[in-house]
């Protein structure tokens, strides 16, 4: 039984571990990409805002609202809906870069939001100290509002990684392999439970690990 | 020389529902090397005041010069460059929680594009002149709330400022604290001959260190002068009022009035203020006018170097003599208030 077990999985591990490798590869580029996106939307949000630096209503609302649309897609009918402009960017839409372009887009919206709350929590007085220092927009960012809000925002990295990693389940429909896709093909398609077990085995460890990582790193940069 | 100078200041805020004016015609100079201090009850629109001087609060109109600069005509650029000669202090410090004491008072340098190198020696030399050499590497979460102030005051000292502007610096302190900021803002300002323009809602700050200051009531200065002159002749209410929370000015109308009943004689209340407090007025009276004195009340009290105090006696003897005393004493350039005339 035992034995039966085990060299079902030797069978079946070149498979696990190439399914690894793209649910990897897709997280970390599809949130690399995303926080490139979506930090400086986040930025914009809050400086654009009532009552800070640089207070500009109308850019903030309309950008508030396209982040709304896109975070209210589900990811499913997301990563149907931009096929075609997928294929304008990476020249094709099937494969695991085509399966990067979806999960930036849906997670991008998602790391602006939470980049948003992390850096309105920045203290209003340190920024009003700055600005009678004779700081600049640019030195406020990059030298107080990132800075003070770091943790924060690692965390909301952190979150988002957890996400996208769910996401990435969803990878397979465009043949983006995976995880998730594996589980779907062997553990439900031919109920195989051996596969299905440890495909969530590896993707709870995974979890846990991204969680404490990123707790730790939060708590290195918080010198509260 | 002037280091401030503000005309005609207005300020008002604007919302939905009307308009708050928080500053109505307000004008002040501050003269270079004094410190000055604004006070007033809250809502009585100091910290509009003071963040209308480096322009964190844009004014309705009016003129603001500092260092003879206009600052209501510059624009952002010229701004930016001004505000780095104008330090400036925090009732909550405002500290940047996620650097160290040595990198905050590093950031107005760095703001200013000031070389690694000098930095370096600069806070350096800062942090021993506020007393904290030894907190370089500390963060200010591991600080008191002192400690925080002090590292507030070498941040703002910095850029080597012509003005420091104190918004409630010592109102988050306890009283201890509070007297070891003051001495240190009063030890920098004689040190560095700067000028400190405050705003608090402490009469003891203004008594303290201030050397001039101006009462703010809904928007408008109801009073200003040098700090001796407002607090022993106070003017306006509100003025008594702030004066009266640390000294007392006024005889108490509880020791007052069995006083002026039961007493016979004139009843005098005569002001010292400066060096005629050291001086043997009563004997000479006495001497002089033939006449006995009875003491029925008094004080004394110093603002900063300067002490000053009440005495409320009753004169007894002919009513002619008594009066001459009273002539006699204003002669001396005493203050005289005549509270019951002799029977």
């Amino acid at each position: 039984m035992l034995n039966d077990l085990f060299t079902h999985l030797t069978s079946i591990s070149p498979e696990l571990i190439k399914a690894s490798w793209e649910t990897l590869y897709m997280t970390v580029v599809s949130v690399i990409f995303a926080s490139l996106l979506g930090v400086p939307l986040g930025v914009i949000l809050v400086i654009t805002d009532k009552g800070h630096i640089k207070e500009n209503l109308a850019v903030n609302r309309v950008l508030g609202a396209i982040i709304n649309i896109f975070r209210s897609y589900p990811f499913i009918i997301l990563l149907l809906a931009l096929v075609p402009f997928t294929r304008l960017l990476v020249g094709t839409t099937i494969g695991t870069t085509a399966a990067i372009v979806p999960l930036t887009v849906a997670a991008a919206p998602f790391v602006a939001r939470m980049v948003e709350s992390s850096l309105k929590e920045v203290n209003k007085g340190v920024i009003e100290a700055s600005l009678a220092m004779g700081a600049s927009t640019w030195q406020i960012i990059w030298k107080v509002l990132l800075p003070e809000a770091l943790p924060g925002i690692i965390l909301g990295t952190t979150i988002t990684t957890i996400a996208v990693i769910g996401y990435s389940a969803m990878a397979g429909v465009v043949g983006g392999g995976g995880l998730g896709d594996l589980a779907v093909r062997y553990g439900y398609m031919r109920f195989d439970s051996v596969v299905m077990v440890t495909t969530v085995i590896i993707l709870v460890i995974v979890v846990q690990v991204i969680q404490s990582f990123g707790n730790f790193l939060a708590n290195k940069f918080n010198k509260n | 020389m002037l280091v401030i100078q503000i005309k005609d200041l207005t300020k008002i805020y604007r919302s939905g529902a009307g308009e708050v004016k928080a500053l109505d015609h307000v004008s002040l100079r501050v003269r270079k090397g004094e410190i000055y201090g604004i006070i007033g009850y809250s809502g009585a629109g100091k910290s509009t005041l003071i963040r209308c001087v480096n322009m964190l609060e844009k004014p309705t109109s009016g003129s603001i010069k500092v260092n003879g600069q206009e600052m209501t005509s510059l624009n952002e650029g010229q701004l930016r460059v001004a505000r780095r000669k104008i330090g400036m202090i925090f009732q909550h410090f405002n500290l940047l929680s996620s650097r160290t004491v040595f990198d905050n008072v590093a950031f107005p340098l760095e703001i200013s594009g000031v070389p690694k190198a000098e930095i370096k020696d600069k806070v350096t030399r800062l942090l021993g002149l506020v007393g904290l050499a030894d907190k370089a590497g500390a963060y200010p979460s591991q600080l008191s709330g002192g400690q925080k102030q002090r590292v507030g005051i070498a941040r703002a000292l910095a850029n080597d400022p012509i003005v420091l502007l104190c918004d409630e610096a010592t109102s988050a302190l306890d009283p201890a604290t509070t007297d070891s900021i003051l001495a240190l803002l009063k030890d920098i300002n004689r040190k560095l001959d700067l000028t400190i323009l405050m705003i608090t809602h402490e009469m003891k700050v203004i008594s303290e260190i201030c050397d001039s200051v101006a009462v703010l009531e809904q928007g408008k200065i109801i009073e200003e002068g040098l700090v001796i002159d407002v607090f022993t002749q106070p003017k306006h209410p509100t003025t008594r009022r702030f004066v009266q929370t640390i000294i007392q000015t006024d005889i108490p109308d509880h020791i007052k009035k069995p006083l002026l009943q039961r007493g016979q004689g004139q009843i005098i209340r005569v002001s010292f203020i400066g060096d005629s407090a050291a001086e043997p007025v009563i004997s000479t009276l006495v001497k002089k006018f033939d006449i006995d004195i009875n003491i029925l009340y008094g004080n004394i009290d110093q603002i900063q170097d300067t002490p000053f105090g009440m005495l409320m006696i009753e004169c007894m003897g002919s009513r002619s003599n008594c009066h001459r005393a009273v002539d006699y004493l204003r002669q001396l350039g005493l203050r005289i208030e005549v509270l019951k005339d002799a029977e």
